[in-house]
């Protein structure tokens, strides 16, 4: 066999290089650039440099919103990571009834925007007129639930941030084999030993990755602090940026200054994970076979159960039925428990209507195109990038998950409009075609792909990839036929992250699409602002259904079945 | 003669019955209800041209109804991307200077935005037919903008938690006590909250704005927070631009109702203009036109906002009949120049924001 030449061996490489920087890198730039300018890039002004843009941060309200944005990105990760690591941990290793419906417990609360979370639960628990008050109120209750707090803004990011380290923590311990827990055993630890010191150390990558993209996520959330926040004046750090994106006269420059130091933020973060797990080995899947052990729960089964049923109620049947009643009744004003479930004031006219409106439905075809597109190129293209960066020894390879990550610090708004800036001007005419909002999309979902694909490849030994490079195989045949069924899990996975993702993104749209070219989600988005409740709760329940059924049709390719 | 062909002959002659000059075969003047809304090679051009893309911040669901009358007069299609007006300002701008500009027709919520189109040399003048007889507050002196469309702010109660006899009457009366904890607004973000608290200091109270923020009222991002809490009861009262989206719930069956303060009611206008780079400038011309007649002016009081021709039917939406033209106040564009930036500091200061 005639051996490929440096300048073969290197054409992938380079290719996935160039890509990425003009994916994403040329977009960030942008964004870099705008920082330090006193007038943004194809304004019509004529600019130059300056610094003044950071005096943003030495606002007065900054202080307050930054202690507030710490309070609830740490305490809305610490109930995400908990809720999503036991979920994953009773779906991937115990015996816990209906298995199949806990992984899909775990990930449906992606299929809700933030948007409709957020209003979703404005209406089930802001103030005395808030469903769950209502009913409080007519039971005789001594307490209301208040969500216009911060313990509310950490209750709504942490109940549905959990499908990331549900994903992410479930692809790991699926990937583990049973040999060193059994050692363990052996070696005379009891099963809580085991899982604290071998279980657990070895998801701690997926743990402490989910993590940090919660953490930014929520950083970077508006929809919380906006329509909780705001009646109130409780603010954050993120909606003083968005403030400084859409206030008239707004001032990208200001925002792009705030972005550069939540991009520093997340840099000293994954600094801080990379120093976390260095030196350690999180090879789990070797030539060794890979049987796995399911964990006997016996009576506490039923405990088990009743936990996945408890969140499954609150963070998908009750604002399931907020938006069933939005969209059914003609009008918001309910007195009591009883005129809340009066039959005399429902009505499906209006959600039969939506599933014939041409709007909807012109929405929904280009949704279904990007989030396609975004989903297959996305998956393959961020896929060779973990793997280069956890399998290759390709100089600058870490870089790239530097890069991977910086999208997060950047708001969706923002980043569109860098990706803006890097298209208007090229040769090359996407600008207001439908592929400018994939090409929107790609880089911003890029770290929440990357890091599920990343914690997938880092578990599989080279053992065999090297038994069949020796066997005469090419690198490519090798990741084909070797590689991937072993990791089919964790990319199936983040392939469907990245449709969901598209499906529902409108930040990542709004700068970029034209008539022809609206998706579903900025139909709901305009809507929402046009305060047809209604029509934003019935959209939103049906794509819930509509995502829901993809789901159940995909189950079989999302469980891995090593 | 089959019952199809019987039919579309029908629908024709009702239609050249309607309009006197579609179909008729030749071109002609386009003439509406006896008013010139254009001549006839403007409208031949117009129509070659097909189509008018319009990026603006009016409502998606009012806007439609507006096209769609346009489209039916002329029979020219509009596409319509809408975005907020720091979104239209900031888009229409890099589309501009990378060369690739698509709309033929821009508004934006922003008089001072609008001067800077003016002055980047963004926009084209034209002159409607009836420039003459439009309020010089209204237009630009040259006819680079016309404030087409002016929804209103006002006050509107929830009658489960005001009764209506004890419900506010006057702007001053937002202040009494009494309705502590039941007070929602919007923030001074777009032009209509600014045209709005700009009214309450110039023309109620100089020291408005402090005395509302001493009774701590709920401050919303936009209309929807807004009306959601009003219509469910959340609040007793809101002020800001909400009457379309209230009289919709009103004749929905929620207990909500507008009231028209005594002192009179700011309107803020929506400047629009035909930019220079249009591929269809004959169809934007054709609109402004059309938007100024009393015919388009109708169609935009329908659907509950004030037009700028003043003979036009007054605004009335759900039933309920808008006060006369004379009683709507509206913000000048040296007015805006002068104090928008200045007012915008000094509210957030004042409301702590």
């Amino acid at each position: 066999m005639r051996r490929a030449t440096v300048a073969e061996r290197s054409a992938v490489p380079v290719l996935v290089l160039v890509t990425l920087f003009v994916l994403v890198v040329v977009p960030i730039l942008m964004v870099v650039y705008t920082a330090f300018r006193d007038a943004v890039p194809f304004s019509g002004s004529e600019s130059n440099f300056t610094l003044s843009n950071f005096g943003a941060l030495f606002e007065e309200k900054t202080v307050s919103a930054a202690i507030n944005t710490v309070i609830v990105t740490i305490g809305g990760t610490l109930m995400a990571t908990a809720i999503g690591c036991i979920l994953a941990w009773l779906a991937a290793r115990t015996d816990i009834p209906f298995k199949p419906l806990v992984h899909v417990v775990g990930i449906l609360p992606l299929f809700i925007s933030m948007l409709a979370a957020t209003v979703t639960w404005a209406l089930l628990g802001a103030g005395n007129s808030a469903y769950l008050n209502i009913i409080l109120a007519d039971l005789g209750a001594p307490f209301r639930i208040e969500m216009r707090s911060l313990a509310g803004f950490i209750f709504v990011e942490g109940l549905y941030h959990v499908p990331y380290p549900f994903l992410l923590v479930y692809a790991a311990l699926s990937l583990i084999t049973s040999d060193i827990e059994e050692a363990a055993a052996v070696h005379g630890a009891n099963q809580f030993q085991t899982t604290m010191k071998i279980i657990f150390p070895v998801v701690l990558p997926a743990i402490l990755g989910s993590m940090i993209l919660n953490a930014v996520m929520m950083v970077e959330n508006i929809a919380v602090p906006q329509i909780l926040g705001g009646p109130v004046g409780l603010e954050t750090l993120s909606i003083r940026v968005y403030y400084l994106m859409n206030r008239i006269p707004s001032s990208p420059t200001q925002a792009s200054a705030v972005a550069l130091l939540l991009a520093a933020i997340v840099f000293a973060l994954i600094y801080a994970q990379n120093f976390v797990l260095k030196g350690r080995d999180y090879r789990t899947i070797s030539g060794k076979g890979a049987q796995q052990k399911v964990m006997s729960l016996g009576n506490w089964r039923y405990v088990a159960a009743g936990f996945v049923v408890l969140y499954f109620t609150v963070a998908i049947v009750l604002p399931m039925l907020a938006l069933l009643l939005g969209a059914l009744r003609a009008n918001a004003y309910i007195a009591n428990t009883a005129a809340m479930f009066d039959v005399a004031q429902l009505s499906s006219d209006r959600l039969l209507s939506i599933t014939s409106d041409s709007e909807v439905i012109n929405g929904l075809k280009n949704s279904l195109v990007v989030a396609f597109v975004t989903c297959v190129f996305g998956t393959g293209f961020f896929f060779i990038l973990a793997y280069i960066v956890h399998r290759t020894r390709i100089p600058g390879r870490k870089v790239i998950e530097y890069i991977a990550m910086m999208p997060l610090a950047i708001p969706a708004t923002l980043l569109a409009m860098g990706v803006l800036w890097a298209w208007i001007g090229s040769p090359i005419p996407v600008y207001g075609t439908i592929y400018i909002i994939i090409l929107s999309f790609l880089p911003r979902f890029m770290p929440q792909a990357f890091r599920a694909l990343s914690s997938s490849v880092m578990q599989v030994h080279e053992d065999l990839e090297n038994a069949a490079l020796l066997c005469g195989a090419t690198r490519a045949q090798t990741v084909w036929k070797v590689f991937l069924p072993l990791v089919r899990g964790g990319v199936v996975s983040a392939a469907f992250l990245l449709f969901v993702l598209s499906l529902r993104e409108v930040g990542g749209a709004l700068f970029l699409y034209t008539t022809n070219t609206r998706v579903l989600s900025i139909v709901v988005f305009e809507s929402y602002e046009n305060g047809s409740w209604d029509f934003v709760a019935g959209v939103s329940l049906l794509y819930t259904v509509l995502l829901g059924g993809i789901t159940l049709l995909g189950l079989k390719w999302l469980r891995p079945s090593l | 003669m089959n019952m199809f062909r019987m039919g579309a002959v029908a629908a024709l002659a009702m239609a050249v019955a309607a309009f006197g000059s579609i179909g008729s075969g030749k071109a002609e003047d386009l003439v509406i209800a006896g008013e010139k809304i254009a001549t006839e090679a403007m409208w031949e051009s117009a129509k070659k041209e097909g189509v008018l893309v319009h990026y603006g911040t009016y409502g998606m669901d009012l806007m439609k109804i507006i096209h769609a009358g346009f489209t039916k007069d002329t029979g020219i299609k509009v596409e319509y991307v809408r975005l907020s007006g720091a979104n239209v300002y900031q888009r229409v701008l890099s589309e501009n200077s990378a060369g690739k500009l698509a709309a033929d027709l821009v508004d934006l919520t922003d008089l001072v935005q609008i001067n800077d189109f003016v002055a980047k040399g963004i926009l084209a003048p034209h002159k409607v037919p009836g420039f003459d007889s439009i309020a010089a507050d209204l237009k630009d002196p040259q006819g680079y903008w016309y404030g087409l469309v002016r929804p209103i702010s006002l006050l509107a109660i929830n009658t489960a938690r005001i009764k209506e006899a004890d419900a506010p009457k006057s702007w001053k009366d937002l202040l009494d006590p009494k309705y502590d904890g039941l007070v929602g607004t919007n923030n001074i973000d777009g032009g209509s909250a600014l045209s709005m608290f700009s009214f309450l200091r110039q023309k109620v109270d100089e020291d408005y704005w402090k005395k509302l923020a001493a009774r701590k009222p709920k401050i919303y991002d936009g209309i929807a927070p807004l009306t959601t809490d009003l219509t469910r009861g959340e609040i007793g009262v809101a002020t800001g631009p909400i009457s379309e989206v209230v009289l919709s719930q009103m004749a929905a069956g929620a207990p909500v109702k507008v009231i028209f303060p005594s002192e009179g009611i700011p309107s803020f206008q929506i400047p629009a203009g035909i930019t220079k780079t249009a591929t269809h400038p004959n169809a934007a011309a054709l609109y402004l036109n059309w938007a100024t007649s009393k015919r388009g002016g109708d169609l935009i009081a329908s659907v509950g906002a004030y037009p700028l021709n003043a003979s036009s039917n007054r605004p009335v939406k759900s039933g309920v009949e808008y006060p006369p033209y004379s009683e709507v106040w509206t913000l000048s564009a040296d007015a805006w120049k002068t104090n928008a930036d200045n007012y915008r500091k000094t509210w957030l200061t004042t409301f702590g924001r």
